[in-house]
């Protein structure tokens, strides 16, 4: 066992060294924190599918543009993705639309897709923004916004 | 980016106003000064959050003038006792800097570093993304929930379990207040609402080493903790942003910071303010209700062997008041069904099973392989041997027992919590054991720097 004088110099030392790592570590890390640069905005919008190493969730504009009666669901053709996954973001975002899954079917490129079921919905809006769900969810979790 | 700006400066807004509200209680309050002035801005910010919930609860509608209005008049009513607590704050400060006079560059450094450091989580917090599971299944999905119905109603979403219901709804109330006085959701502001607990940070660690550390210990711990890529998940970058667990690590340090300054005090306002500390931790996460009746026993012992009349009868009032919001949270749960996806299978029965063995051999494992010196945990692990030999076998004089018990009793707390979990053992692990030890972090760094204090700490005042 450490000798009990020499322990708070090496608490010390200990100490410095953790905070050197983190410094190296924190610049490592920087590349990543480039998007702060631009502002995101929040809702997100219908965007066209695409095929890729992720799933794309293509979610309608909460800007004023689905009526509150609207009904909103999910559709999903992807076992790999989690249904909660998908009915938590769009419950969030679309909230307060009640919003439930449809299917989950098993074509390997498709997207997920969520649309008005209600007669009163509005068409898409101009303009994206994407949902990206990784094949590993949870460690991949989730991204939904838009930057400036 | 004016939008940017325009919400960096609500933030900084509603930072202030809870600083300000937090003060007055933590100076009715009393106890060790500088502990007081870290607490302020997480504790007025809980007082809002409770506030909206008290006005939901009994149809007083959620607006601006409702919200604010209260608060306003306690400030009025209370602003010679405010203007005493900020005058004694601002003194703090100074003398803090005249102290500092033989090691001006440790000085220097150490404000630079919560400068920029803050100033960057300020603004990561409101411009990234809102993308993290939790923070958008559960913290602000209710805030949006509660906002709508102006009130605490899980209801609507019963049968969701997803949403863990059964967790405490503080943080979400938090992110209400902002919406309220902005007139609706703000993903960004909504994000931002644990800059209050941001701040209380590095003041705490501040505060708490600086009547034994030197100004180099200070700022070494200061800057352990600002800079460690665990919690710049959830203030720097998108992944944790959202999340409560960075609320609850500062009040686990606030609550270990009071403990070991009441050790060495003996003033039972100390105890109070760690309970008060402990409360809020209880009302943001399951995980601090452990916290809350660990605090809570040990303060009954201290103060209960120690303390004369009023300090008891103070003590033991505001030990109910800090259990009230926990309890009536839990008997909402339960006459209202909610529950989280942990109780589903829980209630301790997987303990007296006799897979329990293998499930203690599968957590260690799984603790052990994912520890490294290339992420955090390697680095955690050394802190907890250092202190455990400061602790058990060096017997430091200015570690205070009981402090360390509140933080062991803590991570023992999530080792069983583990073991009777009904979910997928490695699933549970890999999803939460980052933000578990982000939890207690801050309060062992705090009980190294004073460990590896020079000077010992002096006793002040009497129960």
């Amino acid at each position: 066992l450490l000798v009990p004088s020499l322990l708070p110099r090496i608490a010390i030392v200990f100490a410095a060294l953790w905070l050197a790592r983190n410094l190296a570590t924190d610049v490592q890390l920087m590349p990543a924190a480039s998007a702060l640069s631009a502002p995101f905005r929040a809702p997100l919008a219908t965007s066209a599918t695409a095929p890729g190493d992720n799933w794309q969730l293509s979610f309608k504009d909460l800007q004023g543009r689905l009526a509150a009666t609207d009904d909103v669901a999910v559709q999903a053709r992807d076992r790999d993705i989690s249904g909660d996954a998908i009915l938590w973001s769009a419950s969030y975002w679309l909230f307060p639309h009640h919003v439930h899954l449809l299917t989950l079917g098993e074509t390997p490129t498709s997207a997920v897709v969520v649309v008005v079921t209600s007669s009163a919905g509005s068409s898409p809006p101009a303009g994206y923004s994407r949902m990206v769900l990784s094949r590993t969810w949870p460690d991949g979790a989730v991204g939904a916004y838009r930057r400036d | 980016m004016l939008f940017a700006l325009s919400a960096v400066l609500v933030v900084l807004a509603y930072t202030a106003a809870s600083y300000l509200l937090g003060r007055l209680v933590t100076a009715t309050i009393g106890g060790s000064q500088g502990l007081a002035a870290a607490l302020a801005a997480p504790a007025g910010a809980s007082v809002l959050g409770a506030e909206l919930w008290a006005f939901g609860a009994i149809h007083v509608p959620w607006n601006p003038l409702t919200l604010l209005l209260p608060p306003a008049i306690l400030l009025l009513a209370g602003r010679s006792q405010l203007r005493h607590a900020l005058g004694s704050d601002l003194e703090g400060a100074r003398a803090w800097w005249r102290e500092g006079r033989g090691d001006r560059v440790s000085s220097w450094l150490l404000v630079a570093t919560l400068v920029v450091f803050l100033s960057l989580y300020m603004w990561a917090l409101v411009v990234q993304p809102l993308e993290a599971n939790d923070a958008i299944a559960v913290y602000m999905f209710k805030a949006k929930l509660f906002l709508t119905q102006g009130r605490v109603d899980l209801g609507p979403v019963i049968r969701d379990l997803g949403h863990n219901l059964a967790y405490p709804p503080l943080y979400s109330l938090l992110a209400d207040t902002v919406y309220v006085v902005v007139g609706g959701v703000s993903d960004s502001l909504g994000k931002a609402v644990v800059f209050p607990f941001v701040i209380a940070a590095p003041l705490t660690l501040l505060v708490a080493t600086a009547r034994t550390a030197t100004r180099r210990i200070s700022g070494l711990c200061v800057a352990i903790w600002a800079t460690m890529p665990l919690g710049l998940y959830h203030v720097f970058f998108a992944n944790y942003m959202g999340y409560a667990d960075y609320a609850l690590a500062v009040m686990v340090l606030l609550v270990v910071a009071s403990v070991a300054e009441a050790e060495t005090t003996r003033d039972p306002r100390d105890y109070q303010l760690a309970l008060v500390a402990a409360a809020i931790a209880a009302m943001l996460k399951n995980e601090g209700q452990v916290l809350l009746l660990t605090t809570a026993l040990v303060t009954l012992f201290r103060v209960g062997r120690r303390g004369r009349g009023e300090g008891r009868a103070r003590t033991l009032l505001i030990g109910v008041m800090a259990f009230a919001p926990v309890t009536a949270w839990k008997l909402v749960s339960l006459v209202s069904g909610y529950h989280a996806q942990l109780n589903e299978a829980g209630d301790l029965g997987r303990l007296l099973d006799s897979g329990i063995l293998s499930r203690a051999i599968d957590i260690l494992s799984f603790a052990l392989h994912v520890t490294s010196f290339t992420n955090d945990f390697g680095w955690i692990l050394v802190a907890v041997a250092l202190v455990l030999e400061f602790t058990i076998l060096n017997r430091s004089p200015n570690l205070a027992r009981a402090a360390v018990l509140v933080l062991a009793v803590q991570v023992l707390a999530y080792f069983v919590t583990y073991l009777d979990s009904p979910l997928d053992i490695n699933f549970h692990l890999s999803n939460s054991l980052d933000r578990l030890a982000l939890q207690v972090t801050p309060a062992l760094i705090l009980l190294l720097a004073l460990a590896s204090s020079p000077t010992t700490r002096v006793s002040e005042g009497s129960p």
